[in-house]
């Protein structure tokens, strides 16, 4: 027996008698029992699979099986800690109901769509999927087509669909469940800052003064983060405040020093009474806002984002509180306003700074109080010295303020116009882009920013802030990605509703859903569901495990999970993580990535580049591109895969036993003969190079717990804009807000634009030393306005929808977690006591909860972590079994075109 | 081989008498202790001699009990 065997088991022996007296192990011999029952394993750095807050993990494999996780202690963001989902990262993995074969609806051995679930070679799979989207371009052109993906890609996987869909088939349908979840903090960044992405980041926590949570129950959602929070409160009790402000009370507000409780939508009237209570007691630093910011405003008639046939994307009749938030006061209540900025609701234009104060008088403490106070119970007084109290912390000149938010604003059919105030308020303070200041949207899904925003796996957009509809942007990713000219499609693509509803309508006839459960996802679910399964469309859904989604499906592709592939994932504070292939894929699954290239081989330039119909094209038709050909080297028999993914003599050679592979499998490498991931990276990179959205070498994210982009000369950047932190701001500058995007703009007013005027130009531009200078900050005057669907005499609750800690999104992995399913096996429906005893429901009853889309039961709880103000209740969306969004509306905010499952009318009995 | 983890209980009056003792004893390691109780391990060439070994410890003056907890046979 050789000695660490030995020591081992005495150690063993030891630790159970210990144990049975009841007493304390010392760290030797913990130390001990670590060392032998670890032997053998093999640990590496990854990153955790669930929310936007990227912790890095540690996670070791023995025997091609993932059998522990703990926070990597070199983390600057997690440091070693982990949440309860996080450290279940291994078990996700070994649910017993993993796909492992693909899965065809098939009667008499063929693809029949009423037919039953039989398993097929990936061969007949990619067969029978090349050959409906051969017959869809055919019939309806590339529109025809769509891909919907997720702010859960992995970075290599998002930008190899986009290449795919964009270049390959040359529509523009693809689009990530973010825009269900970052969509409006997209807008407000652009229409802002003009570029994406916050400029801030997690250090912000520990160097802030004040902490205010505007519809972001971190605590839950973002809990490590949460724990810094909590450590920087309790670090520092006196001089730190908390504010949480929320539609209902919840697990945040156990920390909070402040609770603010308002009623939905009116967080815009909120921001409002917090800017002009800066103007009117001097608090307003004019300094910062004259040299580096300009006032704006855009329409207010732009609808809701519901069908165009719903009567209020015609018309709205204002309500009183609309009426005096828009300065009409309480007579022009009942004034008929048509809606005519529905299709141009991202327009804009400058206003002076007289405007910007006119537009915020009517935002006086007791118009705004009267109008948010969301709990009924509480004493109007009490609620307006809260208000007080807020704007107090937000205007003390020395006191440092950092404004978090997810979905409480991002979901919200005013979604970027919330998320502009936010800026709006930071800005007037000067309070923004500096340590310990800022408003920052905080991300939902892993790699929302990483994946679906800087690699562009929207409808309208190509990588790093690039965009389809702009001929220059298109050039250079046809560049890039050595496409003829004129390769891509200009037009934009349908958004994630539209293509649901294009689905049903039958424009769309072919959708692949990757990394996502849209048919669970998605507001209004019933329809989407039928729309599924309407005859001549074809659903593919890529996933690791049975859905809602793979029930509507008729081909189920099994894909391989996070640690079962290479990937990466950029978090909320643009930190970019890599990770490498931990354990083989189970059965014939294989990662979304290897799925694309296959795909791909199985067209011929012949198959898609030829004329392509598209109705708003020139003449109907995209360019043939065929004639272009041979002077790029390329042949019409040459496949999509040879031209995309692998041109002859380029790539990255897969070698197993480099120092980056480590000795990692590569099951996609392998197969295809390269380093797919690494040539993709190499590739995409180019995108952001000199503009903002620098990254590193491939080889570089391995060696550190990731770098937060843009990485210039081997260096990240901290904070944005701030000539300390960011190597695009000039010396001598100290701010420049130089995103490029939407900053030549009309004059106007608060009426609208005066297309008399010359354009206002607020780009930043290059001096004669190449400095980049001048580049502007927008504040944005955004009114009050009613959501489209309200509580009345037949729906009287509003309803809320959410996560919670136990469960990530639909639930598909962590319901397969034994211990967290238990934790939390169903979606309950939290309401007030009162609300309750009204109905005759105790807590465990079931009650029946309707909308006019259609209606659910869910076990009550009245004594929960979420505590509803009275009129309010709230369900989890995890729980396939409570499929609650049946009820939702498909509203969205009309610039992003983000879906708000924060507010809709329903009504609830005994069930 | 026979290996036995002990649970034992002493006088605190001998404690230093029974540390001099285990310091010398090669076949006897101290785990863990707390106050008056220690978990020691007992490695044996085979069970007669660890139960021989055992009686020899229990007969120690000031030790008030010891009780086997569980052992490894190879």
């Amino acid at each position: 027996m050789d000695c660490q065997r030995r020591d081992f088991i005495k150690a063993s022996l030891a630790a159970s008698a210990a144990l049975a007296v009841g007493m304390e192990l010392p760290p030797k011999l913990l130390a001990a029992l670590a060392q032998e029952s670890e032997a053998g394993w093999q640990w590496d750095r990854a990153v955790c699979r669930f929310c936007g807050t990227g912790c890095t993990l540690q996670v070791a494999t023995e025997n091609n099986k993932l059998v522990a996780v703990k926070g990597d202690p070199e983390s600057p963001v997690n440091r070693g800690m982990l949440c309860v989902k996080g450290y279940y990262n291994a078990k996700i993995l070994y649910g017993a109901d993993r796909l492992t074969k693909p899965l065809l609806r098939m009667s008499g051995g063929r693809f029949d769509k009423n037919g039953e679930f039989a398993p097929v070679s990936w061969d007949t799979a990619f067969n029978v999927m090349a050959e409906q989207i051969k017959k869809t371009l055919n019939d309806k052109g590339p529109v025809g087509i769509s891909m919907f993906g997720s702010g859960q890609y992995t970075i290599d996987e998002g930008y190899a669909a986009n290449k795919l869909i964009k270049a390959g088939f040359r529509s523009n349908n693809i689009e990530p469940n973010a825009r269900h979840c970052m969509a409006s903090a997209v807008v407000g960044f652009f229409q802002t800052f003009g570029i994406d992405e916050p400029p801030g980041n997690y250090d912000d926590i520990e160097l802030t003064d004040t902490l205010v949570l505007w519809g972001a129950n971190m605590a839950e959602m973002h809990p490590m983060l949460w724990a810094r929070v909590t450590a920087t409160k309790l670090k520092r009790p006196n001089q730190v405040k908390l504010v949480n402000l929320s539609t209902y009370q919840n697990r945040s507000s156990d920390l909070a020093d402040l609770e603010i409780i308002f009623k939905p939508n009116t967080d815009l009237a909120l921001f409002n009474y917090l800017a002009k209570y800066l103007i009117d007691h001097q608090a307003v630093d004019w300094d910062f806002v004259n040299k580096y910011t300009t006032f704006a405003a855009g329409p207010t008639d732009i609808g809701y984002g519901l069908e165009p046939t719903h009567p209020k994307e015609n018309e709205i009749t204002l309500s009183p509180a609309e009426a005096v938030g828009m300065g009409l006061g309480k007579s022009g209540a009942g004034t008929k306003v048509a809606q005519k900025n529905t299709g141009s609701a991202a327009k804009h234009w400058t206003i002076s700074k007289a405007d910007f104060i006119k537009g915020l008088e009517p935002y006086t403490l007791d118009y705004v109080a009267e109008l948010a106070k969301g709990d009924a119970d509480e004493p109007l007084e009490s609620f307006k010295e809260k208000l007080v109290v807020l704007a107090k912390l937000y205007a003390e000149k020395s006191r440092k303020v950092v404004s978090f938010w997810t979905m409480g604003m991002n979901q919200h059919v005013r979604g970027s116009w919330v998320n502009e105030q936010a800026y709006m308020v930071h800005l007037l303070l000067g309070k923004q882009a500096t340590p310990g200041n800022g408003a920052f949207s905080l991300t939902g899904q892993p790699s929302a920013c990483g994946t679906a925003r800087e690699v562009g796996t929207f409808a309208h957009r190509l990588p790093a802030d690039t965009m389809i509809d702009n001929p220059d942007h298109r050039k250079k990713a046809e560049s890039i990605w050595k496409l003829p000219a004129g390769t891509l499609n200009p037009f934009p693509g349908s958004h994630a509703v539209k293509m649901m509803r294009e689905l049903e309508s039958g424009k769309i006839d072919f959708f692949w859903s990757h990394v996502a459960n849209p048919f669970q996802d998605y507001a209004n679910a019933n329809r989407w569901v039928k729309a599924a399964r309407r005859p001549g469309s074809f659903i593919v859904v890529s996933d690791a495990y049975p859905t809602v989604s793979c029930k509507v499906a008729d081909l189920i592709l099994p894909s391989a999970m996070i640690f079962e592939k290479w990937g990466a994932y950029g978090n909320a504070e643009r930190r970019t993580q890599h990770w490498r292939e931990q354990v083989s894929p189970p059965g014939e699954a294989k990662g979304d990535l290897w799925q694309y290239l296959e795909l791909s081989k199985r067209f011929t330039l012949l198959d898609v580049w030829g004329e392509v119909k598209l109705e708003q094209a020139e003449g109907g038709y995209l360019p043939n591109l065929i004639p272009k050909l041979s002077s790029m080297g390329y042949q019409e028999t040459d496949s999509l895969f040879d031209v995309l993914f692998q041109r002859p003599g380029e790539g990255s050679p897969w070698d197993p036993k480099s120092e980056l592979a480590k000795g990692h499998k590569n099951h996609i490498a392998e197969e295809q003969g390269f380093f797919v991931q690494k040539a993709l990276w190499e590739e995409y990179r180019q995108f952001g190079q000199g503009h903002g959205h620098d990254l590193a070498s491939y080889e570089t994210y391995f060696k550190v717990p990731g770098l937060r982009w843009p990485v210039v000369k081997g260096k990240e950047t901290p904070w944005r804009y701030n000539e300390q932190y960011d190597p695009y701001v000039a010396s001598g500058e100290t701010f420049n807000f130089y995103g490029p995007a939407l900053k030549e703009i009309p004059q106007g007013d608060l009426n609208g634009p005066n297309l008399e005027l010359p354009k206002v130009k607020l780009f930043a531009f290059k001096d004669d030393q190449g400095n980049i200078r001048g580049g502007k900050a927008k504040i944005f005057f955004r009114p009050y306005m009613d959501p489209p669907e309200m509580p009345d005499q037949e729906y009287p609750f509003w309803l809320c929808t959410g996560r919670v800690i136990e469960h990530w999104h639909s639930g598909t992995m962590t319901r397969r977690v034994p211990e967290l399913y238990k934790a939390m096996p169903h979606a309950t429906v939290a309401l007030h006591p009162a609300d309750a005893r009204a109905f005759g429901l105790a807590s465990g009853d079931f009650a029946l909860i309707a909308s006019r889309r259609g209606e659910v039961r869910a076990r009550v709880e009245i004594a929960g972590r979420n505590k509803m103000p009275k009129g309010s209740i709230f369900v989890p969306w995890f729980d396939e079994h409570v499929l609650i969004n049946k009820l939702t509306l498909d509203q969205t905010c009309p610039l992003s075109k983000q879906t708000d499952y924060k507010k809709c009318a329903v009504k609830i009995t005994k069930a | 081989m026979y290996i036995s983890a002990l649970y034992l209980l002493f006088d605190p009056r001998v404690e230093d008498r029974l540390r001099g003792y285990l310091v010398e004893a090669t076949d006897l390691e101290l785990m863990a202790e707390e106050g008056q109780k220690m978990i020691l391990t007992l490695e044996s060439t085979d069970e007669p001699t660890a139960r021989r070994r055992l009686s020899e410890l229990e007969a120690l003056p000031g030790v008030l009990g010891v009780q086997v907890s569980g052992f490894y046979v190879s």
